[in-house]
Formats: structure tokens, sequence, C-alpha cells
């Protein structure tokens, strides 16, 4: 049969050219990393804080429900390091105690201000303002969703640039500060920065703060812990020198205010909002011919926790790839379309071929190499050939990751941290990734069904935690 | 027969602790430590009255009003009347002013010298010493 | 295709790169076990320098800030620098002191002609962190580097041991720099407050300076320092900076209102006139904040003009700068919301009920 040999060959070509392609993004992101962990050390913190010419900030927080964290959530993004911010809270219909608290802690009190309205969202109700801190804002409206309560906070924010949040992230001390120091070397052309976000699980958390990094001695977590090394370090900051970022995680981004404001801010009723607002920055400036940039910031300031459970972990990544496939529908226009430069030719069909593709293209094989076997019709050397290319090279790409990061990033302080990544990053490729593919077809197939909702995850507000309150309930992963 | 006096020092930055620690240890005092508001509050709660002076760097920015201060006046018991010295990077007249409006006692400004740092906690103290005789100790 | 062959090439490449990978970890691990050796030592050099300041003059510690290699050399460094930045005066005297006679300073000075890059930049941010005197001559020649980034953090420098024999460099730096690095230089102009007003307000009316060294100059003005009345008028800052708002250039005419915003007298605020029409949101609005700052109540009535402008931060910053005039400012609001529509009257609304008065909406 001739399709036999033609089928094994495109399957090794892809892999090749996969490979290949995640190798590229890793020699290119290892000058960047590098010269931003020497730049860290210059970095004149204290200096910063006193800058008159620091730009503005305001931070969004949306919030549904969250009556039992919402204020220490909130006096603690009060207490950044930074000369020049807000913190700007909407609630989202929220039908317990959070509106209350709030009053009650903060001395918030109802004003009269006149909303913007740029961004079409459910109806604003009422503004309060805080007698004791005078970048305290609370809006209060109608349940929207989470993308609707930030696009009210993008409408009320008062700065030239927004930081979006994840409910579940720990943030540092100085995050704000060293997100923001790259985004004031280049103020004018900055439109978003975002940065890579690591795993908190097994670290030691104290009061909201990083105190100790470390690996948790379950293994999925440690699995996660190499992935993101090797998706953020590598594939992101690779995909940054190329000026092809298309996401900035959701956990913690800073974005140009105007600009998502003239877009319409997030879209609703897609899960991937993230990456759609920033292809729809993008995109936008890219058809009016504005130079800009999108910064990748590869001093770690933000840790997450990450599902510990199959199932959660499962779900999370079905949703991830659900998104991808979102944005990427929305806007196929920009896909091999030379009006739009480098990011709809170099950028879009990567995630289109790579991210998009990939898992099915992985899957077809595994199947394949699976029914050949059993059928007796493997040839040999393509089998050796399909494991090199795929599973080898994987490893490869892992090591040299884990590697780098921890040559410039040394958070993983012990020798024996370092050993038991190593050891997972060979994990990874025989057997996680595997599963991952898995999940992620099944995104695609959810994607294919029309499944935009998030599930349960709905009812139980934006994570069920805010930040800095890593040790409750994980459920809503 | 002098009472040791006892400053407490709240600053989650280690090196910043680590200094202003050691110069008071040097001079004979006893030394607590915090890292946090909450810390701080949960050691002045439980020292009840024998902490004399509370060193601080954490803060918000001076226009939310010193947070931490007004926590401690909110206090029960002589805890409530402990002397505050802000450490700060806030070098505005109006920031100042603010700080020391919202329950602070002394400022000193960051980048600092602990001989200021220390003439202002004496400073503190004598006020409170003047303003509460029966509260002096020997 | 020959499979043979290739597949040889590729096993070949495959296992180079394993090979390299190898060694690496190898390296990698090997390394390891001096990072407990790195921080004793680091932790020895900690303890040192702080019963240095605790006790000064009384202490033996200096004669433990000593090393032999170079990773010593970067733990002792990296510990005394980090506690100079939190210190000033005598504290500060005896972290100098340590820097100066262990020989870091020397080394320094030393790579400030490196061939490397890197190893300038972090030259001079060392130096700028001393707290030496010494080292401003050093790091004014630094202004002469080919690297923007050497120079800006040579400024920044330049500002922490206020340096302000450097002023006129910093200014003229502004020319020749690219604009990501202009940020630390105005920063550090920014910090010499009143002393570096003549040199800012002198190139600020020169018409030959370039776009960008005005721009610069103008941010440079609208921040520095909290110049009283009497500064103000010494000054006589609105004729520096009033060629500069009919500037081609949009960020010109914007700076330069929010310059004359800080710095200008009430008699300036004509020369805003033309602001206040000008196309750009970004100018108008400067306008407004500005009169708000320097003319009281003569600006009310241009402030209550622009609560109809379609921009709305022009007609936000209008409301704000309108309620910082106190009473006069309030009533003039309050006729105005009884005859304005449209945006006009919400704002007039919004400055009532910020300042206490019952709003009938």
């Amino acid at each position: 049969m001739k399709l036999l040999p033609l089928l094994q060959l495109f399957l090794l070509v892809y892999f090749f050219f996969v490979n290949g392609a995640y190798s590229v993004l890793t020699i290119l992101a290892f000058p960047l990393v590098r010269q931003q962990h020497r730049r860290s050390f210059i970095d004149d913190l204290p200096g910063l804080f006193k800058s008159r010419l620091a730009p503005g900030v305001s931070i969004l927080v949306p919030a549904h429900n969250e009556e039992a964290a919402i204020v220490d959530s909130v006096r603690s993004l009060l207490m950044s390091h930074y000369p020049k911010f807000e913190v700007v809270v909407v609630d989202d219909g929220s039908t317990d105690a959070t509106v209350a608290e709030l009053i009650e802690a903060f001395g918030l009190r109802k004003v009269y201000r006149v909303a913007r309205d740029e961004i079409a969202t459910a109806p604003v109700h009422a503004t309060y303002l805080s007698k004791q801190y005078d970048n305290l804002v609370l809006i209060l409206k109608e349940r929207g969703g989470k993308a609707d309560a930030l696009n009210a906070g993008i409408n009320a924010a008062k700065h030239p640039y927004f930081f979006s949040v994840d409910a579940d992230v720990v943030l540092e001390r100085d995050a704000v500060i060293r997100a923001m120091k790259p985004v004031m070397r280049d103020p004018e052309r900055v439109v978003a920065s975002g940065g890579i976000v690591r795993v908190a699980n097994g670290c030691k958390i104290v009061n909201g703060r990083m105190v100790r990094a470390g690996l948790s001695p379950r293994h999925l977590p440690v699995l996660q812990v190499v992935e993101y090394i090797r998706a953020f370090s590598a594939g992101r900051a690779g995909l940054s020198v190329l000026d092809s970022l298309l996401i900035i995680s959701g956990a913690f981004g800073v974005f140009d205010t105007r600009l998502a404001r003239n877009v319409g801010g997030y879209r609703l009723g897609t899960v991937g909002e993230d990456m759609e607002l920033l292809v729809r920055m993008r995109r936008r400036l890219i058809e009016t011919g504005t130079k800009h940039h999108v910064l990748y910031l590869a001093y770690p300031v933000a840790w997450t926790e990450v599902p510990e459970t199959f199932s959660l972990l499962g779900r999370q990544r079905a949703r991830w790839q659900r998104g991808l496939c979102e944005t990427m529908w929305h806007h196929r226009r920009m896909l091999f379309n030379p009006r739009y430069g480098h990011i709809g030719m170099l950028a879009m069909p990567f995630f289109l071929l790579v991210e998009f593709v990939g898992p099915i293209a992985e899957a077809a094989g595994y199947v394949l190499l699976l029914w050949w076997i059993v059928t007796n019709q493997v040839f040999w050397p393509f089998f050796w050939w399909f494991f090199t290319l795929s599973v080898l090279w994987g490893v490869l790409l892992s090591f040299a990751a884990v590697l780098f990061e921890d040559v410039n990033f040394t958070w993983y302080r012990l020798r024996r941290s370092l050993v038991r990544l190593l050891g997972h990053a060979l994990l990874e490729n025989m057997g996680y990734r595997q599963l991952t593919v898995f999940w992620r077809i099944r995104g695609v197939w959810q994607f294919i069904r029309g499944e935009t909702a998030w599930g349960h995850m709905e009812h139980r507000g934006f994570g069920g935690s805010l930040p800095n309150q890593p040790e409750s309930d994980k459920a809503a992963g | 027969m002098q009472r040791q006096k006892h400053i407490l020092v709240v600053e989650d930055d280690a090196l910043a602790r680590g200094i202003v620690g050691r110069r008071f240890a040097r001079l004979g005092w006893r030394v607590s430590e915090a890292t946090s508001d909450e810390g701080a509050l949960e050691t002045l709660a439980a020292a009840a009255g024998d902490i004399d002076v509370v060193v601080t760097e954490r803060m918000p920015l001076a226009f939310n009003g010193f947070d931490l201060a007004r926590r401690i006046r909110a206090l029960q018991g002589p805890a409530a009347a402990t002397p505050v010295v802000v450490l700060s990077g806030l070098d505005r007249p109006s920031d100042i002013a603010a700080v020391l409006a919202s329950g602070a006692n002394g400022f000193v400004s960051k980048p600092f010298d602990l001989g200021d740092l220390e003439s202002e906690v004496a400073r503190v103290m004598v006020l409170r010493d003047e303003a509460d005789p029966k509260a002096a100790r020997p | 295709m020959n499979f043979a062959v290739v597949s040889r090439v590729v096993v070949a490449f495959a296992s180079a790169n394993l090979a390299l990978v190898a060694y690496i970890v190898l390296r990698r691990l090997l390394q390891h076990p001096s990072d407990p050796k790195r921080e004793a030592c680091r932790a020895r050099y900690e303890s040192a320098l702080d019963d240095l300041l605790a006790a000064p003059g009384e202490s033996e510690a200096a004669s433990l800030l000593t090393y032999d290699d170079d990773w010593e050399a970067e733990e002792l460094q990296g510990a005394i620098l980090s506690r100079a930045d939190l210190l000033r005066g005598d504290s500060l005297e005896i972290m100098t002191r340590a820097f100066v006679d262990s020989g870091l300073f020397e080394a320094r000075v030393k790579d400030l002609g490196h061939r490397r890059v890197w190893k300038r930049r972090l030259a001079a941010d060392a130096l700028g962190r001393c707290g030496s005197q010494d080292a401003v001559r050093h790091l004014v020649l630094c202004m002469r580097d080919n690297d923007d980034d050497v120079r800006s953090i040579a400024a920044k420098g330049l500002g922490k041991l206020r340096a302000v024999s450097a002023i006129e460099y910093l200014v003229s730096l502004f020319r020749d720099i690219a604009d990501r690095s202009c940020v630390s230089v105005a920063d550090t102009l920014i910090s010499f407050g009143s002393e570096a007003l003549p040199a800012l307000l002198a190139a600020s009316g020169d018409p030959g300076s370039s776009e960008r060294t005005l721009y610069w100059v103008l941010r440079c003005l609208e921040s520095v320092g909290d110049p009283t009345g009497a500064v103000r008028a010494a000054h006589e800052a609105g004729s520096h900076i009033a060629p500069a708002l009919s500037h081609e250039s949009d960020r010109v005419r914007a700076a330069a209102a929010a310059a004359l915003g800080r710095l200008g007298a009430p008699s300036d605020l004509g020369l805003l006139r033309d602001a206040f029409e000008d196309p750009v949101a970004e100018v108008r609005r400067q306008a407004a904040a500005a009169s708000g700052r320097i003319a009281g109540v003569d600006a009310i009535p241009a402030l209550l003009h622009l609560f109809a402008d379609p921009d709305f931060d022009v007609s936000y910053s209008s409301s704000r700068a309108l309620l910082s005039l106190g009473e006069p400012a309030v009533d003039a609001a309050q006729s105005l919301a009884s005859t304005a529509t449209g945006m006009a009257y919400k704002r007039a609304l919004e400055v009532l009920d910020s300042a206490g008065r019952t709003v009938a909406l």
C-alpha cells in the first residue's frame, strides 16, 4: 500500500518541523533571557520607586462572591511597591457580602462619577471611592462574567496601563515595578507585557510573598514545572525575539489601556480571552501601521498553583486548547495573509501548525504506530526515526530549557531539585506530553462542538480564590 | 537598674531588618522582628506594652495613610500608644505630612543613616515619656 | 533519498547534542556543591558588614572583608552595594570605605575600559552605587561611551552621588541617546531638584534644541521638585517654556503645557489659550490641568468651556482642575449645571458631588 510510506514520511517530516521550530525558538531565547537576567542585577528598584516618570498602572480586580478573601486581597494589592497606581475592584453582581466587606474595611463612599462607556458592558450601578485610600475604586455592576467585569475595569481605569491578574496568582511585592521597568524604558511603543508564570506548588509562601521556592513532592506539579519552563522560557521568549508573541498569560499581564479600549476590550463568550485580546490589539496596530512592542519578562514575578490531579489538569488543558481554537478561528483572516506581516505569515501559522495541528498529528502518529505494530506492518526504521524525532528530541529541548533556566534563575537551590527536574524532563516526554495531547484533542473536539462556557466554574466565581490564598480550594483549576 | 529597652522592627526585607536590628542590639536593646503588619500587631498585642518603639518600613504609599499606625492605635491596652517610626523611600513633604498625620510619630527617609534613625527613635521616646510620665521606664 | 546516509547524519547530530547536554549537566551538577559555599561566604561578609554598621569604629569586622577568588569578590560587592543602596550619611560612608579598601573600587574603574559592554555596564552601576565622590569623574567619562545603557547607568549613578557639576552634561545627553535611555537621565535631573532648573529652562528656551531634547527637558521641568512661588517667579519659567507651546510635535506641546502648570505664574494663563483649542486631545488635557494649577479662579471660564470637550479625558481633567479651585469654582459649576446639557452637565454634577453639595439628578 503506497499510502503507508507516504503517511510515515509525512509524520516524520511533521515532527522534524515542529521540534525544529522549538529548537530555533530555544536558541533565540537564550540571549534574551540572559540579557534580562543580567539586567536584573542593575535594576535600581529603589530608584525606580522614586521615579516621577513612572507611567501609572491600574490594577484590575474582577470579583464575584469573594467575601472571604476580597479584603485581604485588595489590601495586599494596595501595598504594591510602585509610585503611581490604583486598584480598581469591579464587583460583578455579587450576591454575598463582598461589597459590604469592602465598604466597611476601606471606608468606601458612593460618589457620582461620569462613567466612561467606550466598551459596552453590563450596566454599571455605582462607583465608590475610599476616604482613606485615594487610589482605591469600587465599581458595582450587573453580572456579566469575568471578561465583562474586566472591561468595566478598563473603562474606569485612569492610568495608561492596566494590570490584569488572575485570582489565584501570588505576586512578588516588587512585581508591578519589575513588570513596568521594561515598559518604562520604551513607553511610547510597548502595548503589552507579560512574563513567565512559575509553579507555586511546593513553594513556601508567607503573607502572599514567595519566601522559598521548592518543588512539590508530587509528580504532576513537577512535570508542569518542566513544561512551563520549556513553554515560557524557550517558547514564549523565543517568540518575543521574533516579535511574534500572541499570548500574554491571563495570569499576569500589562496592557495599554487606551488601545484596549479602542479595540473593544476583552471578548465575551470565549475562554481564551487573554490571547484573543492580544491578537486583536496587534491586528489593529498592524492595520493602522503603528509600530509597537510586546515584551516578554523573563524575571519571574508571578507564581500560581497548578492542578494536582489529572482530572483538573485535563480540564484546564482542554480549555486552553479550546481558547486557542476560538482565537485562531476569529482571526482566521490573518493567517498566511501578507498584509499582516510576520504576525500573519509567521506567528499565526506557527500557532496553527504547532499548537493546533500538533496534538492532532501527534495523536495520529501514536494511533497509527499502534495500529501498525498490532497488524505487524511496522517499518522498524520508521519507528526509530519517530522515536528519535518526537521523543528524544523533546527530551533534549526540555533538558536545555531546564538547564538554561537554572543557570540564570537558580530558584531551586538544591542539587536534588535540579536532578528531580531533569528526571521529570525525561518523564515529561515519555508519557506526560502524550497525555496532554489527549486532553488537547478533547479541547479541539469541544471547540468543534461549540462549547464555549466555562462549565461549572461559573458558579464558583473567578476561580474560587483570590491572590495570595494558595491554600484555598483549588477546585476551579 | 535600667530595664532593657525593647524595639520591634517590622520589615519584610531581611537586609534592612538585619541592619537595623544589629545596630540596636549593639546598643543594648532587645530586638523583636516581624515581617508583616499582621505579625507586628500580634507581637504588639502579646507583648502588652513591653515594646517601646516600632520601626517599620512596611507601609503603603503615604497617600493611602499609614495603615499600620492606624491599626496599632486601634489595639486594646497599652500597646496602642506605642510610638512608631517610619522608614520610607518617600521624600515629598506632602507624603511625609500624610504619614505623620495618620498616626506615626517619627519619620526617617530612605536612604537612611543609622545615626539619624537612632536620634529619631530617641526623640520619639522622649516625647512619649513627656506625654505619659507614668509609662516612662526608669 | 538514501535513507542510510541521512539516518547516520541524524544519529550523529543527535549524539553530538546529547553529548553536549550531558557535558552541561555534569558541569552544572558539579558546580552546585559550591552554592552552599557561596552562601556561607556571603553570610560571612554580610555579618561583618552589619557588625561594622552597628558599631562603627569598634568592630574588628573590617579585616574580614577581603577576597581571594573572583566569585568571592562578587559576593562581597553584592553584599556591600545592596547595603549602600539603603544607606546614606555616616552609614553609607562605612560601606564606601569597605568598597574602596577592599580593592573593589579600583577593579571596577578598570572595568570601565573593558572591551565587553556588559562589564562596563556592571562597573558603571557599581561605581554609581558605592557612594564615593571619587567615582564622579569616572562616571562623567562614561558619558562618552558608545553604549546607551552605559551612559544612562552612569547618569543614574551621578544622580545618586548628587554630582551637580554634571547637570549640563546630562541635559546635553538627550540629544544623543535613544529615547529609551532618556528616562534614567531625566530621573536623575529631576532628583537634583531646583539646582537643575537653570540648565533645564535654558535648554527649553533654546531654539536650537532638538525635538527629543525639548520633550525630555520639559518632562523634567514638569516634575522637578516642589517649587514655591518664589522660585517660580525668580526663574520666569513662562518665557522659557512659551516657544515650546507652539512646537510642531504633539508630545512637546503637551509636555510644555504640563511644565507650565508646574512652574508658571498666574500671568502665564494667556499662553495656554491656544493650547485649549489644540487639535490633539492630550495637549488640551494638559492645558486644562495646568490652568487649574497656575491661574486660580481666573481659569474658571476656560475650564468650564472644556467641560463640553468631546474627549473624555479632557473634560475629566477640567472637572478635577475646577474642583481644586474652591468655592467660587463650585458656584460656577452650579450655575453651569442649571443650563448645560450632555457631558458638560454631567461634569458639573460630578464637581458638585465631589464638593459635597447635594446633587439632584
